[in-house]
């Protein structure tokens, strides 16, 4: 037995005996959240491929643990790419394991989220049933939207088996500028390409130094890049720094992530790398959790930790009402707690 | 619990919103823009503050008493249609546009503003919203969140739900909930999205805000006449293939563009076809290059005519025709019944052909008009609704366009949403175990069940009545359909 009845079997197995496992794709974001140790390991590695692929319909249906480089490559293969930039944290990242985690990548406010380009779903529920939601066409609004829920739900709601994810045309054109500037002017040119028809599509200031990527047609981008009379960068640059491998990240034993508005002041911490155009914030080794007394209205995430280093929760804690709500959603989709428990809120069991 | 219980409605009338009990005034709100369906409500309810809406449902929710949504009404679906014993809530007066923050290029407008209205409110600054459904002229944000609507230019810019960053939600116990931000995401399970789309059957939104967009410099609108409907359809996936992603690319045939052109003389080629209506947009320069590869597409696939329009004036007269082409068949029809079932685009040539059989089959006019590029298709169904005959041909007829959908691998509804009209055909298009998921999702939001009970998800026992109404022949036409 394998692929979708394997996992049925297993997953039903593990209701019927009580206990809980671990959804794993390629392994590499254990250090997201918090993972319970000593459960029985249920990996979609094994479950690798493309299901269908019309690039005239941009769509394409793949399972979920097929690597996210094998997945890109297929797509450049016929000049086309992922909306959004799966985060590789290396080769044997999935294109599952992005989903379920919610990852987006250094295009995200130019170009979208995982979940906006996610159309359809294939899971298998607690009591092995495999069902899909939404579908492989681009507009689909037949029940509740099911597919985006469980994208970055970590794998807490049942096993995200299948996907249909949206495709795009590549650019013409693709170029990394680097500038040296202000913190201010930084901001400033970043807003004048937002408020323009333009193809900034990543942009990043750490230490002193501004990156934004232009994306588009050959016309627009070098039109675009002469206003900014920058220097050359790197593409590789967005992998890097989408996978948290830049240097400044490698270094660091506790990176926390703040997800805010972009107009958020930035002064009352002394973020290492501000990217999503001023609003994901990255604060390496901070002395303690950053959240104390954080006023403003974003959320908190704790990325990497030294062990034990801070025992409370990765993700931003719920309000009283939301918490309610996420219970009887995970009670929903996984009465027994089989899937990931604890994965996104360890003391809640969610 | 009935609505008639006078402590209810001694309470209700306590919260100091405008209500209405009166049966001459109800009418007014027994349908929405499914007129075939109508109800009168229990009584209407029409508030000011979310705090009225809070105290109003947490009074629906102690006494059970259903409690239905609308917006403007201009729903296709029946999503508005009002329960019998019920409280009808009516988002008219939240209609201020609270906030437009320049900075970050958003604005926070209530429920009730017009869709239309936020893109004329930041028209001067240089910004606007993109989802844009042919009725925006007076559908509200809040109903468009509620259907995740759509419109001519989300196959470029995205549906509702890619374009709004945070809703404040009311729940059924009466609480206000936040959900999304004006950052990128929210901790916890995304109920920004799960919100859209979800047909006032999971809680009542309050305020939207919502990102605006650049306006582009350049636009052009490309008019071609194809003279067979397949010529039309194949250059829809050429477009696609090319590697151009239009704002917007509409398909209609011959008796849409007959019907359009007669209502508002958008200068349409009546004798075609077919025709498509491509609009490219981009920076300063970009759109010669864009235009000419899609000229080189038509021509391929032999397009008779082929027109650009640049100047706003003529770009909007072109738009005119199509948003208008609802209202305009209308008037060569006493009734329509519009689908909305979305296909894979390259079976859009197959289907448009299976429609034409149907037409034949039935005996009923069909004039195609739709969202070519996302494959998103309104057959308009013409009949008489004084003539049963012909509503009972015209609601079989449809039935089977939705069944071909979903072989096809699409859906039952791209944007219009199930509500009371789709509600038997989501039994085709889902398992009884995807259905038990549906209905756990709005326990966990509803318990008791009061938000617009009856529409968008149909129980089981219903699917297996619908069912047994599908057996053709002696066949069953769904053999994989869970019978129970």
């Amino acid at each position: 037995m394998e692929g979708i009845d394997a996992f049925a079997e297993a997953i039903k197995k593990a209701g019927s005996d009580g206990t809980s496992i671990e959804i794993r794709g390629g392994g590499t974001k254990g250090f997201l959240g918090y993972v319970a140790e000593g459960l029985q390991v249920l990996t979609t590695e094994c479950y690798s491929g493309v299901l269908d692929y019309h690039p005239a319909e941009l769509i394409v249906r793949v399972k979920a643990g097929t690597p996210v480089g094998t997945l890109n490559n297929l797509l450049r293969s016929e000049g086309q790419r992922l909306a959004f930039d799966p985060p590789e944290h290396d080769a044997t990242s999935t294109i599952g394991g992005v989903v379920s985690s919610g990852l987006s990548g250094s295009s995200r406010p130019y170009r979208g989220a995982a979940r906006d380009h996610l159309l359809g779903v294939g899971m298998v529920l607690h009591d092995g049933a495999y069902c899909e939601f939404g579908g492989q066409v681009m507009k689909n609004v037949a029940g509740y939207d099911v597919s985006r829920l469980v994208c970055g739900a970590y794998g807490t709601l049942g096993l995200l088996a299948d996907l249909s994810l949206k495709v795009v045309p590549a650019p013409e054109l693709e170029k990394t500028i680097i500038l040296e500037c202000s913190r201010n002017a930084a901001f400033e040119t970043i807003k004048l390409l937002s408020d323009r028809v333009s193809p900034l599509s990543a942009s990043c200031y750490s230490g002193g130094i501004l990156s934004v990527r232009l994306s588009g047609t050959e016309h627009l981008v070098k039109a675009t890049e002469e206003t900014l009379k920058g220097t050359q960068g790197d593409n590789s640059f967005w992998g890097q720094l989408d996978a948290q491998a830049l240097p400044d990240f490698q270094n660091a034993s506790d990176v926390w992530r703040l997800s805010a508005d972009a107009d958020e002041s930035l002064f009352d911490y002394d973020f290492s790398v501000v990217d999503w155009g001023f609003a994901q914030r990255w604060l390496l080794d901070p002395k303690s959790d950053p959240r104390d007394g954080y006023a403003g209205t974003g959320h908190w995430t704790r990325v990497r930790h030294s062990k034990d280093r801070f025992s409370a929760e990765a993700f931003q804690p719920l309000s009283a009402l939301e918490l309610a709500l996420h219970r009887r959603l995970k009670s929903t989709f996984d009465p027994g707690g089989v899937f990931n428990p604890g994965r996104m809120y360890r003391e809640e069991g969610l | 619990m009935s609505i008639n219980n006078q402590d209810f409605i001694k309470r209700l009338s306590a919260i100091k919103s405008d209500i209405i009990t009166d049966k001459e005034r109800l009418a007014v709100y027994e349908t929405d823009g499914l007129t075939a369906k109508k109800q009168l409500p229990g009584v209407v309810v029409i508030p000011e503050t979310i705090e009225q809406v809070q105290a109003i449902t947490a009074l629906c929710e102690s006494y059970e008493v259903p409690l239905v949504v609308r917006g403007a009404g201009t729903g296709l679906s029946g999503g508005a249609m009002p329960h019998h014993e019920g409280v009808l809530l009516v988002m008219a007066r939240f209609n201020q546009i609270l906030d437009i923050d320049t900075s970050m290029r958003t604005a926070t407008v209530q429920p009730g503003v017009t869709n239309l209205a936020i893109s004329d409110a930041v028209s001067n600054l240089g910004f606007y919203y993109a989802p844009d459904p042919s009725s925006q002229i007076a559908c509200t944000i809040g109903g468009n969140v509620a259907e995740n609507s759509g419109g001519v230019h989300c196959l470029k810019y995205g549906l509702t739900v890619h374009n709004v960053k945070q809703l404040k939600v009311v729940l059924p116990g009466g609480e206000l909930m936040v959900v999304g931000g004006k950052g990128y995401d929210s901790p916890g399970y995304d109920l920004l999205a799960l919100m859209h789309g979800s047909e006032g059957m999971l809680g009542i939104v309050v305020e939207v805000i919502v990102q605006l967009l650049p306006k582009p410099p350049e636009v052009a609108v490309i008019m071609a006449a194809f003279s067979n409907v397949i010529d039309a359809a194949n250059s829809v996936s050429g477009v696609i293939s090319e590697g151009l992603l239009p704002a917007g690319l509409e398909m209609m045939d011959k008796l849409a563009i007959q019907a359009a052109e007669s209502f508002v003389g958008a200068g349409y080629p009546e004798t075609a076809e077919a025709m498509l209506l491509c609009e490219l947009d981009g920076a300063q320069g970009e759109l010669d290059m864009l235009i000419e590869s899609a000229r080189a597409v038509f021509k391929s696939n032999d397009c008779i005519t082929f027109t650009v329009a640049f100047d706003v004036v003529e770009r909007q007269k072109l738009w005119l025709g199509r948003k208008a082409a609802f209202p305009a068949v209308g008037r060569i029809a006493p009734d329509y019944y519009c689908m909305d079932g979305t296909i894979p685009r390259r079976e859009l040539a197959n289907v448009l052909q299976a429609i034409t059989d149907l037409s034949r089959k039935y005996e009923l006019q069909v004039a195609n008009v739709f969202h070519a590029g996302d494959g998103n298709l309104h057959p308009l169904i013409l009949y008489d609704a004084n003539n049963s005959d012909q509503l009972t041909r015209a609601e079989a007829f449809g039935s089977e366009v939705l069944a071909l959908c979903i072989e096809k691998g699409g859906t039952i509804t791209g944007e219009h949403g199930v509500g009371i009209e789709k509600i038997n055909e989501m039994c085709l298009q889902f398992n009884r175990d995807e259905i038990g998921v549906f209905h756990g999702i709005k326990k966990a939001f509803d318990h008791h069940g009061i938000l617009n009970p009856g529409k968008a998800i149909p129980t089981l026992s219903r699917c297996a009545e619908f069912g047994a109404m599908h057996v053709h022949a002696g066949e069953e036409r769904f053999p994989h359909l869970d019978r129970f």
